[in-house]
């Protein structure tokens, strides 16, 4: 028995956790910073104000507007951390692919703006549902994103999509020509792990001479 | 605090507008850079007291801006600002020449007296610089 890839799987688990909340928590740390400076310019005005006994209406409306933006930036990042949080919840559940897809193209869009590479999310407009698990399954299409990303160029750009088919689905992270073999051997041997582990295949295909495609087909575990 | 000349280096626009604005309600001149290839371009151009340094930006990141910024000059007075600092990051921070480092969201009463700390630096090392040249040239023409 090969015990060894199924540690190495499993080691890199936390990891994986490990690099999405620090992800997310520093963008969570620039909101909370906006935030900050915006009640302290409101602080500075009102002390002002108190000053002359003139309050710029229209200056607090647009810092309002600002801090609510900010807001649902901030929600927007915590209801995305607490989905893939609770996606370990279950081994296996029924999730639609296009929000897998979306959570983790939108996790890793911080890694790939690092380099100014641009990731596309190409969904269906009915979302393939199958029944999987849901966080090895983000853990497998985020090794292919970042595979992609530290093949790629700055200024590249990454497109993520899915499409159903007769018994599952399939998703593709296309980017740029790599050699997968050559130079991700290790990330390679991982997905084939995750693949092993949700009952799915990984594959590569060559989209002409300057791209190519990672394919993930599963099929669902219900 | 009269007229410091600070750049700040940021890729969240948002965050860099509303803190120059409140730096230059109390009399900062502020210049801002989105990235750290700008910052390199503007620092070549003028000279500031200090540098607000944001660590995580997209291209150049904080520490890869911090060492060229001290390639253009060693006598920068750069403050780094991180969302998360570990220790490791901060430590090599300061051993490549930062003068300090703070954690996001910073406290705007602890940046300000940074920045002033960074100020009376930058004095001190041009007044020694100047005094330096003042002892060679008297050296020179044997005064």
């Amino acid at each position: 028995m090969d015990t060894h890839p199924r540690t190495t799987a499993d080691r890199g688990n936390a990891s994986f956790f490990g690099r999405i909340t620090a992800s997310s928590t520093h963008e969570l740390s620039n909101v909370v910073a906006i935030i900050r400076e915006l009640s302290g310019l409101m602080g500075d005005l009102l002390a002002g104000a108190a000053g002359n006994g003139v309050v710029n209406v229209e200056k607090f409306q647009s810092i309002v507007g600002k801090i609510e933006e900010q807001t649902v930036r901030g929600n927007t990042i915590i209801k995305r951390l607490n989905r893939f949080a609770h996606s370990a919840d279950v081994p296996v559940v029924t999730v639609k692919l296009n929000d897998i897809l979306t959570d983790i193209t939108d996790f890793s869009r911080r890694f790939a703006v690092m380099k100014n590479i641009e990731l596309e999310t190409q969904l269906p407009a009915d979302s393939p549902e199958i029944g999987t698990n849901p966080f090895l399954l983000m853990r497998a299409v985020f090794t292919c994103i970042d595979i992609s990303i530290s093949s790629s160029d700055t200024d590249a750009r990454i497109v993520i999509g899915c499409e159903k088919k007769d018994t599952g689905a399939q998703i593709y992270v296309t980017g740029p020509c790599i050699n997968i073999a050559e130079q991700h051997s290790e990330k390679n041997e991982l997905i084939d792990v995750l693949m092993k582990e949700i009952n799915g295949a990984f594959g590569v295909e060559s989209q002409g001479t300057n791209s190519q495609r990672c394919l993930i087909d599963i099929q669902s575990l219900i | 605090m009269a007229q410091e000349k600070i750049l700040l280096v940021d890729d969240e626009a948002e965050f860099t507008s509303v803190l120059a604005e409140r730096m230059e309600a109390r009399g900062l001149q502020v210049d801002i850079a989105h990235s750290g290839e700008e910052a390199l371009d503007k620092v070549r151009e003028k000279t500031y007291d200090a540098i607000i340094l944001d660590m995580l930006m997209p291209g150049m990141d904080g520490i890869e801006t911090l060492k060229e910024l001290r390639k253009i000059n060693p006598d920068l007075q750069i403050i780094l600002l991180t969302g998360y600092a570990t220790v490791e990051k901060s430590v090599e921070a300061v051993k490549l020449g930062a003068m300090d480092f703070m954690e996001k969201p910073a406290d705007f009463k602890k940046l300000l007296e940074k920045i002033t700390e960074a100020f009376n630096r930058k004095m001190f090392l041009v007044e020694q610089r100047s005094e330096e040249e003042i002892q060679k040239i008297l050296k020179q023409k044997g005064w």
